[in-house]
């Protein structure tokens, strides 16, 4: 039980830190961590000696997604147009230095496999290895997914070619 | 001559990590495409930025619900509604698929049976392939071990055969679909191939030992304190079983 805790417990930072880049809601975030937690504690022998982190982010990556689907089942509350406007409102004279809210609101218009595999690789820091694991494709799927999602990100940022927003669904 | 430059490279160059000798050439490649160069640094300093954004979650205490021993307490004390209906389930599957299968021919889908049954499928691709049929062979029995072990999330020793006329040829991971499994193969007397399959057991944690057949193939199988085992030769059964008691008294050494 003690080897389990101190196997688990260290992740838990970062396992928030991932739900939340999603889904910037903290409380839902959270709580789909917990779910993960709890299923991982539930099947913990059926894990058959697989690396712990790959693990823990899998489970907690098709929860993301499945309550994503869900989400869009009900209908989304922001149309996809008025986020793309939003991103559009940039002032135009911001040019020195990124604006986090940029980001933000690019990252959620990026489909959702190079998101994650943005996320995986900036923020949570894993090896192009995990992060394919997490996302069950190969390690070259992975590259592309993170070429394209980079490349899609600073298209919408926009270095001073802020016209190609227009292109935004 | 190198390598051409691949998206790989340049994702790994923003992310920093390539290998030395590879950033020389990158940034080689690099000072020859400024366009490229712009690209690049612009997203190195977005992953900066990005990784910076949600650094603050990381640091924040979290929450008790969230402790290991809080679900564990929890699991304990109040089974779930879905666990008496996974429970229910497994029953009405247990007898439902005991009674459907009372005549049919079909092979076990779990416990000492179904690992006899691993083993044999296995041994029927690796075992009579004398070149390749091991991933490590004996001279590297220290590698094999530690990759089994962490692999099957448990020690796993090499049984020794000598004495009985077994020479260890190998081994390597087998697929199985209760996880992973190792398989240790021996070179016996007259060319015979002889394999021990061993994983972790979820259903029958302790099995007395069981002989089956399945065409020329004998098999010996048994489980003891969570793990089980499987030997399967084109041998007599007679002659497995000796072979069997050596591999398991050597395993409840360990």
């Amino acid at each position: 039980m003690d080897a389990r805790a101190a196997l688990i417990e260290p992740l838990i930072p970062g396992l928030r830190r991932y739900a939340r880049a999603w889904l910037r809601d903290a409380a839902t975030a959270d709580d789909l961590v917990q779910d993960c937690l709890e299923r991982a504690v539930g099947s913990w022998r059926k894990r058959h000696g697989d690396a712990v982190r790959p693990w823990l982010y899998a489970i907690l990556h098709n929860l993301l997604v499945d309550h994503g689907r869900r989400q869009a089942r009900r209908g989304t509350p922001v149309a996809i147009d008025t986020v793309a406007d939003a991103v559009l409102a940039v002032p135009a004279e911001q040019s020195t230095g990124i604006e986090h809210s940029d980001l933000m609101r690019a990252l959620d218009i990026l489909p959702a496999d190079q998101r994650a595999a943005i996320l995986l690789v900036s923020v949570e820091d894993l090896s192009y290895a995990e992060a394919a694991a997490i996302l069950g494709v190969p390690t070259g799927t992975l590259m592309s997914r993170l070429s394209r999602g980079r490349d899609r990100l600073s298209e919408l940022i926009g270095a001073g070619e802020r016209p190609k927003l227009r292109r935004v669904k | 001559m190198t390598t051409p430059i691949g998206e790989d490279d340049l994702m790994a160059w923003v992310d920093r990590r390539l290998p030395p000798e590879r950033h020389a050439i990158v940034d080689g490649y690099l000072a020859d495409n400024p366009d490229v160069a712009r690209r690049l640094a612009l997203q190195a300093e977005h992953r900066a930025v990005i990784a910076g954004m949600f650094a603050s979650v990381s640091i924040e205490p979290i929450p008790s619900a969230m402790r290991v021993g809080t679900i564990v307490s929890h699991h304990q004390t109040r089974p779930q509604w879905w666990q008496a209906i996974a429970a229910a389930l497994l029953l009405a599957v247990g007898f439902g698929g005991g009674w459907g299968m009372r005549n049919s021919t079909l092979p076990p889908r779990a416990g000492i049976g179904a690992l006899a049954q691993e083993a044999t499928d296995n041994y029927r691709v690796y075992a009579v392939d004398a070149q390749r049929g091991a991933e490590f062979g004996p001279q590297a029995q220290a590698e094999l071990v530690n990759w089994t072990s962490e692999r099957l999330g448990s020690r796993v020793a090499v049984p020794d055969l000598a004495a009985a006329g077994y020479r260890f040829a190998g081994g390597r991971l087998v697929a199985t679909p209760h996880g992973p499994a190792a398989m240790f193969l021996y070179d016996g007397p007259s060319s015979t191939r002889l394999a021990v399959v061993t994983r972790p057991m979820e259903i029958d944690k302790a099995a007395r030992m069981t002989e089956s057949a399945d065409g020329d193939l004998s098999r010996v199988s048994w489980a003891d304190r969570g793990v089980g085992f499987s030997i399967v030769a084109a041998r007599p059964t007679t002659e497995l079983q000796s072979v069997a008691e050596t591999v398991r008294r050597q395993s409840q050494r360990v």
